[in-house]
């Protein structure tokens, strides 16, 4: 079980975090929600390890852990197929058939910074899932997909999470739901 | 396809390239009529007469093997270890600290008193070999150091939470990164190399060394032959550049492997 207990955290003496408690049991979703600038993405950092609380305790938190940053945080030069193969070491033709689930088929040996925003963020969310992880944190991660490509991604997440643990920032309560998240948090 | 290396690429065309060149000769040639004294401003037309006797001889290129290899080898030596304490100094900030007195004093040390204390130190022919490496390894130390601490922290975030290895973030974050600047210090570094290590040999005057032959032009008054030896530096220095670049921009695409190893 990840425990997060009375974490304090401030940026330049503005409090983010005030005695913020969390239990996620093993292999569960939560779905962390909120207005902007209250904490949500600094507690994912906090988790993965971005960032150190000013007090308070963690444990639990599992050694491999992946990630849908905020930005897509790619490797531009590289192509898309590249990203998760040198991210994750996962197998070429296991990457190609993720890449068809998202809609990125024809699109493996392009350079990412060929990619639109939405594409872009497609392989950010693939490479997430495709890491060899026991914990998912997904810092809204369907941010910028029109609306069709996000209702197939966010099934493609739900689908290949597994009995991995996830925790999703979103502001959309239907990204949750979707997910099937067994904690709705507000912050 | 639009590689961060291409940033860098000139942007004048060939075409605009030869007509420059071609309206700088005619007007070198007119300057060279105008003045009519071949001591102070011979013609090019004189100039590539002398430069087609001179390829013939054996001397034109024993002299040029004696400069190129002493010049590559301090240029080489240059890079290499700017590059090896550029990255120490990012990985350890006492490195930089205690390496500051030394940087700034060599970026503003004039060519001539490195070349005279070379001499003091160093036999004349290995004189070109320092002299060029004290004018390098400034600029590729300080160059690199600044590529190095511009790193996109958020992409080495990213690797940290991936756990992916020293060697992929080498290849996948960092080279992407300092390529660039790895490409503009080598054009700048190599015309400097010629200029100091040129200077060096003229001063210090190797036996066969190009600028021995062009002190010997300067004590004959022979300009015709001090503008031939000029241009064969500038020619070997553009080549010398080019090759460079070539091979860097060929590592770079063999590191990126854009088109992938298809299954």
């Amino acid at each position: 079980m990840i425990k997060l207990i009375n974490i304090n955290k401030s940026f330049d003496n503005l409090k983010v975090l005030n005695s913020f408690t969390l239990n996620i049991e093993n292999g569960e979703t939560v779905a962390i929600m909120g207005k902007s600038g209250e904490g949500k993405t600094t507690v994912l950092n906090i988790i993965a390890g971005l960032i150190k609380p000013d007090s308070g305790e963690i444990t639990g938190v599992p050694q491999n852990i992946s990630m849908v940053f905020q930005e897509n945080r790619l490797l531009n030069e590289f192509s898309g197929i590249d990203n998760i193969v040198h991210t994750c070491n996962a197998n070429k033709s296991d990457i190609k058939n993720h890449f068809k689930l998202v809609g990125l088929e024809g699109w493996e040996y392009k350079p990412v910074n060929e990619y639109s925003g939405g594409m872009k963020r497609r392989v950010a969310i693939v490479r997430a899932i495709m890491a060899k992880s026991d914990l998912i944190l997904l810092d809204e991660p369907f941010k910028g997909l029109d609306a069709d490509t996000k209702f197939k991604v966010i099934n493609y997440v739900r689908d290949n999470i597994g009995n991995r643990t996830c925790i999703i920032v979103t502001h959309d309560i239907s990204e949750a739901n979707i997910l099937k998240a067994k904690q709705l948090i507000n912050i | 396809m639009k590689h961060s290396m291409q940033k860098y690429k000139n942007n004048i065309s060939l075409k605009h390239k030869i007509i420059s060149i071609a309206i700088a000769l005619i007007v070198w040639q007119l300057f060279a009529i105008l003045i009519n004294n071949k001591l102070l401003l011979v013609s090019p037309i004189k100039v590539t007469e002398r430069l087609s006797q001179l390829i013939f001889t054996r001397e034109y290129w024993l002299a040029i093997s004696f400069s190129l290899l002493r010049i590559v080898l301090g240029f080489t030596l240059a890079i290499a270890i700017g590059l090896i304490f550029a990255v120490i100094a990012n990985k350890y900030k006492i490195v930089d600290i205690l390496l500051w007195p030394y940087i700034t004093a060599m970026k503003a040390t004039p060519v001539t008193s490195f070349i005279i204390l070379c001499l003091i130190w160093l036999s004349t022919k290995t004189l070109s070999i320092l002299t060029v490496f004290l004018i390098v390894f400034p600029i590729v130390y300080s160059n690199i150091f600044e590529a190095l601490n511009t790193v996109d922290i958020k992409l080495l975030e990213m690797a940290n939470v991936f756990k992916m290895k020293l060697s992929k973030r080498i290849r996948c974050i960092y080279i992407p990164h300092i390529m660039p600047f790895i490409n503009s210090t080598v054009t700048v570094a190599i015309g400097m190399s010629w200029k100091a290590g040129v200077a060096a040999e003229v001063i210090g005057m190797p036996r066969g060394s190009i600028g021995s032959f062009m002190y010997e032009a300067k004590l004959y008054l022979s300009t015709a032959d001090l503008f031939a030896w000029t241009a064969t530096i500038i020619a070997l220095s553009m080549l010398l550049e080019r090759l460079l670049s070539f091979f860097l921009k060929l590592t770079y695409k063999k590191v990126i492997n854009l088109k992938g190893d298809k299954l």
